[in-house]
């Protein structure tokens, strides 16, 4: 009995054969596919001619400015760390600040039902929901808004 | 000299080069090699150094995790800064062959072939993962398992990727075959 492959494993064995051992091991059952198939024939007539042309091009060298500057940037650069530079007395007062809000958060929102409509809920309930909405939205456009700012006052700074 | 400035003065061009040929122009590429090297000084001054004989590795997987980052940054600005319209731009200028690509040029200094320039400009649009995964193999000359080690993929996904790289690639130079149909693909000799 003689196994046929298909177009899509010959598709594989032509991506994984760049040594062409594994050809050369199925040999037989390969080159007769690929002498049926003109489509499998195309298929890796234009894999080598990739590889060809992608391994011919010349990648420049690092430029030497970089390099120097690189370097110099990784032995310069300080671990910072977000509590750095911080009192404690800070870091503490933050730590409760978090607890108390989280506590007020789990009492206002203990009453709310789905069932409610928006004149129903209390207004400790709408406070909460309302901190909560506007720390998502602080978290989520901080960091896009300060890499704006930044940029471009590196930019500003950079003009002549 | 500290293992940093050994592992800096021998990987350097390499890195340059994975980075080069992961990003759209020479601008990304010095940005992605910056933080590839920053996040290897990080990890060296932490003690997760690499392990003998597989620097490279360490590095490429530094460099690929640097790529997606700067990648998924990319697509949070440009969805709420609002610069759909400045990529739509920047879109239409890779569009343009050879921007800002490094230059295909043989050895003896004359133009690489417009096929070349194609696949490369090409390369630069494939979606990341199909890049990083394309350029470890064509470019830097890695086996599946290895590309499989340094994304964190497993080694279907990296031969699943492959294959639609390629296929994209192939798409690309359609505009290189010969005009009669059905025939010898490009590359293959007309007996």
């Amino acid at each position: 009995m003689t196994t046929k492959l298909s177009c899509r494993d010959v598709e594989r064995l032509v991506l994984e054969d760049e040594g062409h051992e594994l050809r050369a091991a199925l040999g037989p059952l390969v080159e007769d596919h690929l002498r049926g198939c003109g489509r499998c024939r195309a298929f890796a007539a234009d894999r080598s001619a990739i590889r060809e042309e992608i391994g011919a091009i010349l990648w420049p060298a690092p430029p030497d400015k970089l390099v120097r500057e690189t370097r110099r940037m990784a032995f310069e650069e300080k671990p910072e760390r977000w509590a750095d530079g911080l009192p404690a007395w800070v870091l503490v007062a933050m730590a409760v600040m978090t607890i108390v809000t989280g506590l007020w958060l789990a009492v206002s929102l203990a009453d709310v039902t789905p069932e409610m409509t928006l004149a129903d809920v209390p207004v400790e309930a709408v406070a909460a929901v309302f901190v909560v909405i506007q720390n998502a939205l602080v978290l989520f456009f901080a960091p896009v808004l300060l890499r704006a700012v930044r940029s471009r006052r590196s930019a500003s700074e950079s003009a002549p | 000299m500290t293992f940093f400035d050994e592992l800096y003065d021998m990987w350097t061009p390499h890195v340059y080069r994975f980075a080069r040929a992961l990003s759209r122009d020479a601008g990304d590429a010095e940005d992605l090699f910056q933080e590839t090297w920053l996040r290897a000084f990080r990890a060296c001054s932490t003690g997760s150094e690499p392990r003998p004989g597989e620097a490279r590795a360490w590095l490429f997987a530094i460099a690929a995790n640097a790529h997606k980052d700067l990648l998924r940054k990319r697509r949070v600005r440009r969805i709420f800064l609002l610069e759909r319209a400045k990529s739509m731009v920047e879109r239409t200028a890779d569009a343009d062959l050879g921007r800002d690509l490094p230059g295909p040029v043989r050895d003896d200094g004359t133009a690489g072939s417009d096929l070349r320039l194609c696949l490369q400009n090409a390369l630069a649009r494939l979606p990341g993962k199909e890049r990083r995964v394309f350029v470890l193999k064509d470019i830097e000359g890695l086996k599946h398992e290895e590309i499989a080690r340094i994304l964190g993929l497993p080694e279907t996904t990296v031969r699943t990727l492959l294959h639609r790289a390629v296929k994209r690639l192939r798409r690309e130079m359609a505009a290189f075959r010969p005009a009669k149909e059905p025939g010898p693909a490009f590359g293959e000799e007309r007996i």
